[in-house]
Formats: C-alpha cells, sequence, structure tokens
C-alpha cells in the first residue's frame, strides 16, 4: 500500500502555505511519503503515480457572491473518483488539470482524496492567519487518522 | 458580422501562475489604437529582498524567481557575484553546469511544446483535450519532460529550485555510475525530441513574420547556454558587462515589469527563435539535421515556428547532455574556494525563454549592496505588443471570440509563463455597437 500526502501551495503566500505546513506536520508519519507541490500539472501526476491512496492539501478561496460568506480554516474533503467527475476543477488550475490529465493518460491514483481549506490571506510573506493555523493542525490530525485507517 | 466601430479584447489573469499577465487590445474601426500586455513579475521584490543578504546565498534565493527556470536563475547569479569577486568555476565544474541547464532547457521546452503550446495548432483548449485525442503524443512529451526532471533532480537536488548549486559550483557532485544512469533515458529522450521535431514541423502556421532585431549570447564553438556574449542579428555586440549601456529599461504605466530597448536601436527580441538564428551553426550535427529537416533555414522570424526551434534545441540538450556525461570525471573538489571582495559583477545565460542578465554589487565581506535582474519576459514585452497590433490589423475580419483565441496564441509564442497564465483566464470581450 503506498500512500502520498501531498500539500499544494505556496508557503510565501501567506494562508497559501496551509498545504505545505499540513505536509511538515507529517512528515514523521510512518510508510507515507510526504510530498510538497506548487501545484504544477506534471509534477502532481509525478508525485501521485502508481499511488493506493494520494491526499492533497490546498487552500481555497471563496467566492462569497456564489456560495456565501467564506470561513477561513473550514476543512472540505473531496475524493475523486476514478473516472467521470471534474470536482477538482473548481480548484486551481494546476490541479484541476493534472487531475483530468492523470485520467486521460491513467495515471491517477487508485484513490484520490482533496483537503481544501478555506483561507484568507494570500498576501506576500510567511506564515498563516490563526484560523488557517489551527485548521492545519486540526487536519494533520485528521489525515493521521485517515492513513492509520487505510493502511 | 456586427457593425462596429469600436472593439475592446481584453484577457485578465488568474493567480498562482509564475509570471501574471493580462492582455487588452483596443480597436478604433479599422486601426488598432491600444495594444497593452500587462505583466506582474516578482524581480524587483528580489533586487530588494537580496540587498543585505550574503553573496553565498544568492543563487538560493533568485532560484525563487521562477520555478520553471530556477537553474537559470542560479547559473545568472553564480556568474554575476564569482564575476564581482574575480573568481573563476571552468572544466568539469562548468561542465556540471552546463550538464544542469540542459535539464532545465529539457524539462521547460517539453513542458511547453506539448502542454501548452502544441494544443494552439491542433484545435484543442489545452493539454487534457490533445490528450484524450492524441494520448501516445502527450506520453512522450511527459516522457522527455521527465528525462530532463531526472537531471535537475541529480546534479540539483531536486527538481524545482534545486538546493545543490552554490557559488563556486556544486555542494555534491555526482558520481560517474549516478550520471550513467542517466544515458538511457536521455538516449530515449533524443529520439522522442527527434520524433517532437518531425511532428510539429507538420503544423499549420500563419503566415507572419517580424522585423525585430535579435539579441542572444553567442559562444563561438558551441551553443550559447549558460556563457556567452550578446550579440545582435544587425551586428551589435557587446560585453556581458556593458549589458545596462546598451539595455535600456523603462517603466510603462500597465506593467511591473520593465520595458527594454536596445540603446539608440529600439525594440529587440530575445529567446529560443533570436538564439537559434545566431547560434545555429553550432548545434550538434543531429540537431542541425534535425533543423534542416524541419525547414529551418539560417533565421526563424515567425514567432508561431518558435516551437519548431524548441524542439530543436530539446534535441541539442538531450545531446549535449549525453556528451557531457560521457566525458565526465569527477572533479577533485564539489566547489572553487570563491572569498569575497568588494566589487561588482555581472553575469549573463540563456534562460529557456532567452538572456537572463544579473548584476550584483558586493561589500568587502560579501554582502550585496545592490541587485539588479533583467529576465527575458521583460526584454521581449514590447516585442509581443508590437506582433498583437500587426497580427490584429490583419485579422480585424474575425470575430471578438476567435481574435481573442488567436492573440492569446501569440502570446504563447513567446512565453511559457505567460501561456501558463493564459490557459486558464476568463476572457471578457467588450464591444460598442454602433
Amino acid at each position: 500500500m503506498r500512500t502520498v500526502v501531498i500539500g499544494v501551495g505556496n508557503p510565501y503566500r501567506r494562508d497559501d502555505g496551509v498545504g505545505s505546513a499540513v505536509a511538515e506536520l507529517l512528515r514523521d508519519l510512518p510508510g507515507v511519503e510526504v510530498a510538497q507541490s506548487l501545484g504544477e500539472t506534471t509534477d502532481l501526476m509525478e508525485l501521485w503515480d502508481g499511488a493506493d491512496l494520494a491526499i492533497l492539501v490546498d487552500a481555497i478561496l471563496v467566492d462569497a457572491v456564489r456560495t456565501g460568506p467564506a470561513r477561513p480554516g473550514r476543512i472540505h474533503r473531496l475524493s475523486v473518483p476514478a473516472a467521470g467527475c471534474g470536482a477538482a476543477s473548481t480548484h486551481g488550475p494546476g490541479l484541476g488539470e493534472a487531475v483530468e490529465l492523470a485520467r486521460v493518460l491513467d495515471r491517477l491514483p487508485a484513490r484520490l482524496v482533496l483537503y481544501a481549506v478555506e483561507v484568507t490571506d494570500v498576501g506576500h510573506g510567511r506564515g498563516l492567519s490563526l484560523p488557517v493555523a489551527a485548521a492545519s493542525r486540526r487536519l494533520a490530525e485528521r489525515i493521521r487518522a485517515e492513513v492509520s485507517w487505510c493502511a | 458580422m456586427t457593425h462596429r466601430s469600436d472593439r475592446s479584447l481584453s484577457v485578465a489573469g488568474l493567480a498562482r501562475v509564475e509570471g501574471e499577465g493580462a492582455m487588452h487590445v483596443r480597436v478604433d474601426g479599422a486601426t488598432v489604437t491600444d495594444v497593452r500586455l500587462e505583466i506582474y513579475e516578482p524581480p524587483r521584490f528580489f533586487e530588494a529582498l537580496l540587498v543585505g543578504r550574503g553573496y553565498t546565498e544568492v543563487p538560493d534565493i533568485t532560484a525563487r524567481v521562477c520555478g520553471i527556470c530556477p537553474v537559470a536563475y542560479q547559473m545568472s547569479a553564480c556568474a554575476a557575484v564569482e564575476d564581482a569577486c574575480q573568481s573563476t568555476v571552468d572544466g568539469t565544474l562548468a561542465d556540471l553546469r552546463r550538464l544542469l541547464y540542459c535539464g532545465e532547457w529539457i524539462e521547460s521546452h517539453a513542458l511547453h511544446i506539448y502542454l501548452l503550446h502544441a494544443p494552439d495548432f491542433l484545435g484543442y483548449p489545452g493539454a487534457v483535450e490533445l490528450a484524450r485525442d492524441h494520448r501516445p503524443v502527450v506520453e512522450r512529451g511527459l516522457s522527455i519532460k521527465k528525462a530532463g526532471n531526472e537531471l535537475l533532480t541529480l546534479l540539483g537536488g531536486r527538481a524545482i529550485h534545486p538546493v545543490n548549486v552554490k557559488v563556486g559550483g556544486f555542494y555534491r557532485v555526482p558520481a560517474r555510475e549516478e550520471l550513467r544512469r542517466l544515458v538511457t533515458p536521455l538516449r530515449r529522450a533524443r529520439d522522442d525530441a527527434l520524433s517532437t521535431v518531425e511532428w510539429v514541423a507538420g503544423f499549420e502556421y500563419p503566415d507572419f513574420a517580424h522585423d525585430h532585431e535579435l539579441l542572444a549570447l553567442v559562444e563561438p564553438g558551441r551553443y550559447a547556454i549558460e556563457t556567452g556574449t550578446p550579440t545582435t542579428d544587425r551586428g551589435l555586440t557587446f560585453a556581458v558587462r556593458a549589458f545596462e549601456e546598451h539595455v535600456i529599461e523603462e517603466q510603462v504605466p500597465h506593467s511591473t515589469a520593465l520595458h527594454a530597448t536596445l540603446a539608440g536601436r529600439g525594440r529587440y527580441l530575445t529567446g529560443p527563435t533570436a538564439r537559434y538564428t545566431l547560434n545555429h551553426r553550432w548545434l550538434s550535427p543531429l540537431a542541425r539535421e534535425a533543423a534542416r529537416s524541419a525547414g529551418l533555414g539560417t533565421g526563424c522570424r515567425n514567432p508561431f515556428r518558435s516551437i519548431v526551434v524548441r524542439a530543436v534545441e530539446l534535441v541539442y540538450a538531450c545531446d549535449e547532455a549525453l556528451r557531457l556525461i560521457d566525458g565526465y570525471e569527477p572533479p577533485a573538489a564539489a566547489a572553487v574556494e570563491v572569498p569575497p571582495r568588494a566589487g561588482v559583477g555581472y553575469g549573463a545565460t540563456e534562460a529557456p525563454r532567452g538572456v537572463l542578465f544579473h548584476r550584483y554589487r558586493l561589500a568587502a565581506d560579501g554582502t550585496v549592496d545592490s541587485a539588479r535582474i533583467v529576465p527575458p519576459t521583460a526584454q521581449n514585452q514590447a516585442c509581443i505588443e508590437d506582433d498583437l497590433r500587426r497580427f490584429v490589423a490583419a485579422r480585424l475580419d474575425l470575430s471578438d471570440e476567435r481574435l481573442t483565441y488567436e492573440c492569446e496564441q501569440a502570446i504563447r509564442n513567446y512565453d511559457p509563463c505567460i501561456s501558463c497564465a493564459t490557459h486558464f483566464l476568463d476572457l471578457h470581450v467588450a464591444r460598442t455597437v454602433q
């Protein structure tokens, strides 16, 4: 059983670093590959290629007009089925395209789970806003649990 | 067609791309009145951030400027810092730098050709749709890219933002056997690159030619990558240290990247087509033959055909990497000592997208007092706008939608970062009906 956890995002753009923050918190997980990515399409495909379970963590900015007010730190979980779902395309383009391209090329992992954390500050610099930092710790624990069920 | 006097085409940008771009074109009757390519690039931020840092930190900091061409930033930075310290890195360490750079050309060109540029010529909105109909072709592109990534990972420590480059050389150099393991994937990549040249040579290209002055580094005897003298196709040549006397940058209101011109001469173009035009005679025999059979002559002035030039450079980069690996004997030390020294240093290398210039002023203890970075995309902005102006003027009979799409293609000819942005842009076409 090969499991990879991929933190997606840019840690130099504040909350966009939530993916790498979670990845850092999971570095000690035995038997799990932990990686960070800027979300470039082919990079993601390489990272999850051949995995039984790939867990991605990324930041999302909520469009308040369309979906109601944002709640920074709220965690969404999406699982991407092996075929016929464009769910991830609501997400960043690199990731959405990576999922679609991998699907066409039969390079999706057996299971792909996406955790998306609602964020608020994606300005320049390091460090997460308080609600997102708290969410990163909650999410790391949740992924620990999820991985142990699957092992 | 509707009757219109004013047409406004615009493409607005999105985040998480290296280099965010937007395009605005305004047409009044039959005249293109305004063309603006807006680019938001970070180098000014980096230049300020470098001040006060140690000279040995420069390659690691500047690698962060770009996720697609970090090696270019590291190589120009090292060249400039070593110039300031009056140190020279040559022999095997210089060869390893060239080899690392080949890895970056391979992965950057493969990405641009297959995932960003080719869909334009085959009528697909993007790589996913292309892959649906041409799966083996996209697999081939990804496999070439992977060979480049493997080179970067071995020599750079990782594929994006390498960590193994230092002023004076490397932290660690590979054993001969480690490099030998890359021979098979690189040979396969070279075969695939030759097929790539054949493939793209068969595309249909718009009839379009520009008259920009072409600027590239030239290093007699070999195709310029990590060294060379700035040279134009109209006879201008100057030392890297004189770059700022010849290249004048100025602020334009609509872009955070400076527009560059050649002093007393005007706009100029850098990048693969300029490089090919000035360096083609030094391609390896295999790459030269590939260029010949693809119909590239002694120059290339059609920006749409830059995809053919990139494919030929892909062949060359694989070929050159194999040559360097074949002759590799590990050096006695992974780096030469570069003691700090007060002074100014200049460096220029050929990034996948063109000439990348760095200049640093160091204090006696090696602290950076000032930094200047001139990236290729900034240099090419004026040419891209000029291309768009002429391109649109000749195609005013097209619908807004079609024209906007073709303008995006015209931009993608030049720059993988901007291409990356334009593939994911929201389009807003405003038109005034008379």
